[in-house]
């Protein structure tokens, strides 16, 4: 197979004295650039009774700060030509932009102006409290696949910090202060707890100039010790019912992995990542071409592995049952045809098709520099050194078929199997 | 740490403390200098084309006037794009499966009710793409239709659109669909039952398929990493091999609909709601942006008037947003937003109401302004990446829009006065035309609760 030609630009980097660590890829096809300061503090870091604190701190950011007014910030960035949005993962509570290069300074005025001063006040907190409980039930009550997955990351994840929903479970919500989002703000928002992520149309020094005009006065401040959410010590096989109505007939299933950070070595991380693409993603992915295709004994497959956790990760397959197939005996052919795959190394074929399609996504992730600042702030939230990124390729190619059969004899393993069987609550009684 | 600060600096306009900002000029904006390249290929096909150097990608989007509306029953236009990768006169679906993505290249479907589109992404290395583009122009073009693989999918088309229908928002959409194009075919159920899938054979899909796909009967976009000769020759290899010579008929005209209310009863936390007015300006009227500015003026971002009534003064939504959904015929403007069960109606009246007041009183200069701002913003970003400018090119050119369309729209927005969008809204909405839609549980109603500032 002929090799794509390399994209040339890589990742730069500098740090402040107060710690603000900044990672830059210049970027030039258009004027603009991707600005995302990304807080190291997420759902994993909340402790019990306060789930739900980072992103609902995340909420009343922009409530006013000593330059600006609340709600003043959305407004401003949507006139420079930006598009205002704010994220909270389990690992990390973000802000991103994207707008022309040459409104950079005014972002980074009034990112660094919410570091030291944003306000907090009582006026807006229950306001904000309220929309946050309609997300959740837009997003998540509302919506009976998704209170499945909420059940089932309790399940897969177990006494991890990563079993806690990062929307906030509702008892904790509703017993939510404005004074613990306060309190949040003043542990975690400091520059030593933060990365700036830059994609765009400008270089290193430029924005070495703007960055400290603004981030540099602002101190560092010691942080509380935390530790990284590993897999249970005794993990053994678990599994659960859900009967929802309206809930697809299914079966999620996890199986506890290491993430990138967590590997035992670079080369085992990376194998990692091609599980999905080797089980279910495109139509020539064993999983999907046995079951889906040629049993159908499921509608629908889909595996996810998300590499970039402070912590463990999990491997999850999502599967829909054909008419007249239970999810039980649907989650018994999964299972069967993944102990089958653990039984030898994957052909050499395969293990082509699934760096092939890594790779070019890889590739085609980077037509968009917002997702290349986010795929930075991922890493660099974790611990990770986006500057290695550049060496990512390299280290995919070198994956052999007997390090997928490592692997898989490792962690595709029944005491690290979570499953959820799906039911209709409707259908039930059938 | 917060005690040091001084009260938030109402006065210093929209700045607020920001030193960088001084001086600013907002009227000043990055020009959009898109090249676009337009042509017909020998077999009838419509060309559009950007080349971008940047990143070694290429894409290609082909757009069927295949959609659901263009054939009955509805279910017979997905089944054949659905049908497309199960296996083509040269390889069986396994061995496409296993070529393409070898290459990495990743194939997209969408059936819609004016389209069916098929996109390519590949790597440009001509030891890819030349293979990647063969595979695509073979399953777009030489389909073997196998009938197994139809009843499989058929059986997954039923359980899908099932499970879809019973999603809020889907059913609110197409609960309007069905008052507002009554007796038309955008009005058709979408769900596929069983029952109409069994009439269905792999001939209906052959014969739809030699019709609709034909190379007369689709518009492509290219962009990417290769230049217009290369483009030209890859768009005359694909165009050659589809079938000849068809176009779609002309639809008939939208129905007279008059307003209506529609409440379904349906288990859940939350209702969706959805209020929709047909509208009959096609996307290159001229009158069509004034439109769009009161679309954003009213639903679009967090400054919109309905983001702030819902949910920045009283939290009762977390979304709430309008879309303006021209078709080939006729079209409509849709606002939807999600709320707790008693809020339901009063929720419907404070919209209907906002919804009023615009038209009867128009935007005001600046929400004009702050609207035309966030268009051209959002059309940067837009045009910068490869995927979402093909997606972009792949509508207007849906839309017959001129060639410069995305180089002059942000001078057509600027030049619109509050007045000239009052008055397009006052002849364009009418409002007793409108459909309110809610899917969700049922409860006793009550008013909105005060607002909080």
């Amino acid at each position: 197979m002929t090799e794509p030609p390399k994209p040339t630009p890589s990742v730069q980097s500098f740090a402040l004295a107060n710690g603000l660590r900044v990672y830059l890829r210049e970027d030039r096809r258009a004027p603009l650039v991707s600005v995302q300061l990304w807080y190291h503090v997420g759902s994993i870091d909340e402790p019990d009774g306060h789930s739900g604190l980072s992103h609902a701190l995340e909420h009343l950011l922009f409530e006013g700060s000593s330059k600006l007014a609340s709600g003043q910030y959305s407004t401003l960035m949507t006139r420079l030509g930006g598009e205002p949005n704010a994220f909270t993962l389990e690992d990390a509570t973000v802000f991103p932009l994207t707008l022309p290069v040459s409104r950079l300074e005014i972002v980074l005025e009034a990112m660094a102006d919410t570091m030291a001063t944003a306000t907090l006040s009582d006026a807006p907190f229950a306001r904000e409290l309220a929309v946050v409980m309609a997300e959740r039930r837009v997003d998540i009550d509302n919506n009976p696949l998704a209170l499945a997955m909420e059940q089932h990351q309790l399940l897969a994840h177990g006494n991890s910090r990563y079993a806690t929903p990062v929307i906030g479970h509702p008892a904790d919500l509703h017993a939510m202060t404005p004074a613990a989002a306060r309190t949040w703000y003043q542990t975690w928002y400091h520059p030593n707890n933060a990365t700036l992520s830059v994609v765009g149309d400008i270089g290193l020094q430029p924005l070495q100039a703007l960055v400290a005009r603004h981030f540099a006065v602002i101190p560092a401040h010691r942080l509380p010790p935390r530790q990284t959410p590993v897999e249970d010590a005794e993990l053994t096989r678990r599994s659960q019912t859900v009967h929802l109505q309206g809930l697809r007939p299914g079966v999620i299933l996890s199986f506890n992995l290491p993430s990138q950070r967590t590997a035992t070595s670079n080369a085992q991380a990376h194998t990692l990542r091609l599980l999905p693409d080797l089980l279910s993603e495109g139509h020539a992915a064993t999983l999907r071409r046995l079951l889906v295709i040629d049993e159908q004994v499921l509608q629908g497959l889909k595996a996810t592995y998300q590499p970039y956790r402070r912590g463990d990760s999990l491997l999850t397959l999502y599967a829909f049952c054909s008419a007249h197939i239970t999810p039980e005996a649907a989650a018994d052919r999964l299972l069967a045809e993944i102990e089958r795959f653990r039984q030898q190394p994957p052909s050499i074929e395969a293990l082509q098709r699934a760096k092939a399609r890594l790779l070019a996504r890889q590739l085609f992730a980077r037509d968009a520099i917002a997702e290349q600042a986010h795929a930075i702030g991922r890493q660099a939230v974790c611990g990770l050194d986006p500057i290695a990124l550049d060496d990512e390729r390299a280290t995919l190619e070198a994956v052999t078929a007997e390090q997928v059969h490592q692997a898989a004899v490792a962690y595709l393993t029944a005491p690290r199997t979570a499953i959820t069987y799906m039911h209709d609550k409707e259908r039930a009684h059938e | 740490m917060n005690d040091r600060i001084s009260p938030p600096p109402a006065a210093h306009g929209i700045y607020g403390g920001l030193l960088s900002a001084q001086g600013l000029d907002l009227q000043q904006r990055e020009a959009i200098r898109t090249k676009v390249h337009t042509w017909r290929t020998d077999a009838g096909t419509g060309v559009t084309f950007v080349e971008a150097r940047g990143l070694p990608i290429v894409d290609v989007v082909l757009c069927f006037n295949a959609g659901t509306a263009s054939v009955d029953p509805p279910s017979l236009a997905a089944l054949t794009l659905y049908m497309l990768d199960e296996g083509s006169l040269r390889f069986n679906a396994a061995e496409h499966a296993q070529r393409i993505e070898r290459l990495g290249a990743v194939v997209e479907k969408q059936i819609r009710h004016d389209h069916a589109t098929l996109s390519l992404r590949s790597v440009s290395t001509k030891a890819l793409l030349d293979p990647a583009i063969e595979l695509f122009t073979s399953l777009a073009a030489q389909p073997a239709f196998p009938a197994p693989a139809l009843e499989k999918i058929k059986r997954q088309l039923v359980l899908h659109d099932a499970a879809r229908a019973r999603q809020p928002v889907h059913r609110a959409r197409s609960e309007a669909y069905r008052h507002l194009f009554s007796g038309h075919p955008y009005g058709q159920p979408q769900g596929s039952t069983a029952q109409v899938l069994d009439a269905v054979t792999p001939a209906d899909l052959k014969a739809f398929h030699r019709r609709a796909y034909s190379a007369t009967n689709l518009e492509m976009v290219v962009v990417g990493d290769l230049s217009r000769i290369e483009a030209q020759a890859m768009a005359q290899r694909i165009s050659q091999a589809l079938p000849q010579g068809w176009a779609a008929a002309e639809l008939p005209a939208a129905p007279q609909t008059s307003g209506t209310t529609i409440n379904i009863e349906q288990a859940g936390a939350g209702n969706a709601v959805l209020l929709a007015l047909p509208i009959d300006v096609p996307a290159n009227d001229p009158e069509y942006l004034a439109l769009k500015l009161a679309c954003e003026v009213l639903s679009v971002g967090s400054d919109s008037r309905l983001m702030k009534a819902l949910r920045k003064h009283q939290g009762l939504t977390y979304d709430i947003y309008s879309q303006l959904v021209p078709k080939r015929v006729g079209g409509l403007f849709a606002i939807e937003w999600e709320i707790a069960p008693p809020y339901v109606k009063s929720s419907q009246a404070l919209v209907e109401a906002m919804l009023h007041d615009l038209v009867l009183h128009g935007p005001t200069e600046d929400e004009l302004q702050l609207a035309c701002q966030q268009l051209a913003g959002q059309l940067l970003r837009t045009v910068a990446q490869n995927k979402r400018l093909a997606e972009l090119l792949t509508e207007t050119t849906q839309q017959r829009q001129p060639a410069d369309h995305l180089n002059t729209y942000n001078e057509g927005l600027a030049e619109l006065t509050p007045e000239a969008v009052r008055d397009v809204l006052q002849r364009r909405f009418d409002l007793t035309r409108r459909v309110l839609v809610s899917v969700g549980p049922a409860a006793d109603q009550q008013p909105l609760p005060a607002s909080d500032q």
